[in-house]
């Protein structure tokens, strides 16, 4: 480090500087100042009007600006505001023959970095300025940077926190769903014909005179069968809690490796996406009596990260579902649809007749933030447009108006179709 | 195996989300070439219509129906019968194979669904290994080994 600033010493650093001065002497004055300052050598490109002042700011890339209080047409203070709009990372200095505390505080406000009064000029001064406010742009550019950074941070955590707050619903749909067949199960009717049987042990007629005997045989037939459901749909919610962990492990382990970028590309079948999303969602399209239709015009294989767009149509699905709320019963309709656009990229379009989407809005529902729900966070087509981004595909809305429904879009960039031509892949 | 099952259509409707999907799945498990359109809570969309409703456009009718149907539908569903007949009577579906799926038909369920022109009644399995295995077969016959006829122009779900 101290060799490296020894010989930048002895090159001479170089800072380039914007002097915005309409009075020709003040120019030369500046100019000697600067001149004097060691180590340093200051490129002075000197502009003596308003208009060529912004021009300047515009297209030149220089280190630091100084500007005069009073230019013939315009002040110093309105280039400082036309500067900081277009360039807010250039230091500016406003210099000024008046020493009035009401100017320097205008000019900090504008967004000026520091304030000189022209009489107290002298190069180590003027370079500690000019130095110091360089460095602060810097630091600030750089806090400004980091603030991003832990903003994406933050806005991926929400995300994985959304997901498994899906999953995490239907997870416990199901578990609610086993425990109310396990309270509510006839297994007990079972001790209870145990307990008859045991009483009429050494009655051989039980089955053909007593009554109750008689009735037995059927009642156990249709015991039988009413167990054999009841076991039947804890098996299938016990397989969609083990589906949703499943899920859940995958979003946590995306988390872990997100700072690598580390997820791989699949070779995945669109439909089976769909299905799984469509069941994370089914207690909700139950619960609403949603209609779910599906048309699919062709197998399509997509090369993407399969817990990714699990989400972004798990997303989809909950916002149409949503949507549909306050529609009367029997039009609650969601429809997917798998097909190609004219490039032959593969196309998912999801389609419900809920409340639709201000046109005035369409552009701005991908946002962070942009929620229409009461209790909307505004996460979820955020994260929609920035998973599907990664992928290398594109999202966009479709809507009519209010009340009119809404059509999502997502397009792929390549998949593989399997025509009538291509071999194999049947099982 | 034949390649003739990619070039069929195949309509699901159920009346119930959950066992259309399985459904679904089980046929493409072993079809997966097959183009599909479902529907659940059975609700009968014409086409036909003027224009067809935004999710219909993109719909060619089929050449196969599954009615996959069980006796505890939701209670604002249609029944698999009053489907039936519904397709029976539309002239662009009247012709179209329909296998009826139930969970445990009724010894009426059986009569009045080949009454009213089902082509197959097929018990429907529980377990899903089962249902794929059940659908395999069903497939290899009905879109491997018969000719379905064409699909006739703009028809109705």
């Amino acid at each position: 480090m101290n060799e490296h600033q020894k010989q930048s010493e002895m090159e001479l650093e170089e800072i380039s500087v914007l002097l915005i001065e309409d009075s020709e002497p003040d120019f030369f004055i500046i100019k000697k100042v600067l001149s004097k300052v060691k180590g340093t050598r200051y490129r002075i490109e000197w502009v003596d009007n308003f208009d060529a002042a912004v021009q300047a700011v515009r297209k030149g890339s220089f280190d630091v600006v100084l500007t005069d209080y009073q230019l013939p047409d315009g002040s110093g203070l309105d280039i400082i505001r036309q500067a900081a709009e277009t360039n807010h990372h250039l230091p500016l200095i406003m210099l000024t023959g008046h020493q009035d505390p009401h100017i320097d505080n205008a000019s900090m406000d504008m967004g000026a970095d520091d304030f000189l009064p022209k009489e107290e000029l002298t190069p180590s001064l003027l370079s500690r300025t000019i130095r110091h406010s360089i460095f602060r742009k810097k630091a600030e550019q750089e806090l400004r940077e980091s603030e991003d950074r832990n903003r994406e941070l933050a806005e991926f955590s929400s995300a994985v926190l959304h997901n498994i707050g899906n999953v995490l619903n239907s997870v416990n749909v199901s578990s609610g769903r086993i425990n109310r067949t396990l309270k509510e199960s006839k297994i007990n009717s079972l001790t209870k014909t145990r307990e008859l049987l045991e009483t009429n042990q050494d009655n051989p007629t039980f089955f053909t005179e007593d009554p109750k005997g008689k009735m037995l045989p059927r009642f156990l037939m249709r015991l039988a069968d009413i167990l054999q459901s009841e076991h039947n749909q804890n098996l299938v919610e016990t397989e969609k809690i083990r589906k949703n962990l499943e899920l859940m492990k995958e979003v946590i382990k995306t988390q872990q490796t997100h700072a690598k970028h580390g997820m791989e590309l699949e070779d995945l079948d669109l439909r089976e996406v769909i299905s799984d999303a469509l069941n994370v969602n089914m207690a909700a399209l139950m619960r609403n009596r949603i209609e779910v239709q599906t048309l699919y015009h062709n197998d399509i294989r997509v090369q993407a990260q399969k817990v990714k767009l699990t989400h972004i149509l798990i997303n989809l699905f909950k916002n149409s579902i949503e949507a549909m709320n306050e529609v009367p019963e029997g039009s609650r309709i969601l429809t997917l649809e798998l097909t190609q656009n004219k490039h032959h990229q593969p196309v998912v379009m999801i389609r419900d007749r809920g409340h639709g989407i201000d046109p005035a809005n369409v552009n701005k529902i991908f946002d962070h933030g942009f929620t229409t729900k009461q209790r909307g966070h505004g996460f979820g087509l955020n994260y929609c447009y920035k998973a599907m981004k990664e992928i290398g595909g594109t999202i966009s809305a479709q809507s009519d108006g209010i009340g009119k429904g809404t059509a999502f879009m997502l397009t792929f960039p390549y998949g593989s179709l399997f025509d009538g031509q291509s071999n194999g892949f049947s099982s | 195996m034949s390649t003739s099952s990619r070039r069929s259509r195949v309509l699901i409707v159920s009346d119930h989300p959950d066992r259309l999907e399985q459904t679904h799945q089980a046929l493409l498990h072993s079809f997966p070439h097959l183009h599909t359109a479902t529907t659940s809570c059975g609700r009968l969309l014409t086409a036909e219509q003027a224009p067809p409703p935004p999710e219909m456009r993109g719909f060619t009718p089929p050449n196969l129906v599954l009615l996959d149907f069980s006796n505890q539908a939701m209670a604002s569903t249609p029944s698999a019968t009053s489907i039936l007949e519904k397709i029976r009577g539309l002239p662009a579906m009247r012709h179209i194979p329909i296998l009826v799926l139930h969970p445990n038909p009724l010894p009426t369920d059986i009569h009045t669904s080949y009454q009213l022109g089902a082509n197959a009644l097929i018990p429907r399995p529980i377990h899903f290994n089962s249902l794929v295995n059940t659908l395999r077969i069903m497939g290899e016959y009905w879109l491997e080994t018969v000719i379905l006829p064409k699909a006739a122009g703009r028809g109705a779900v």
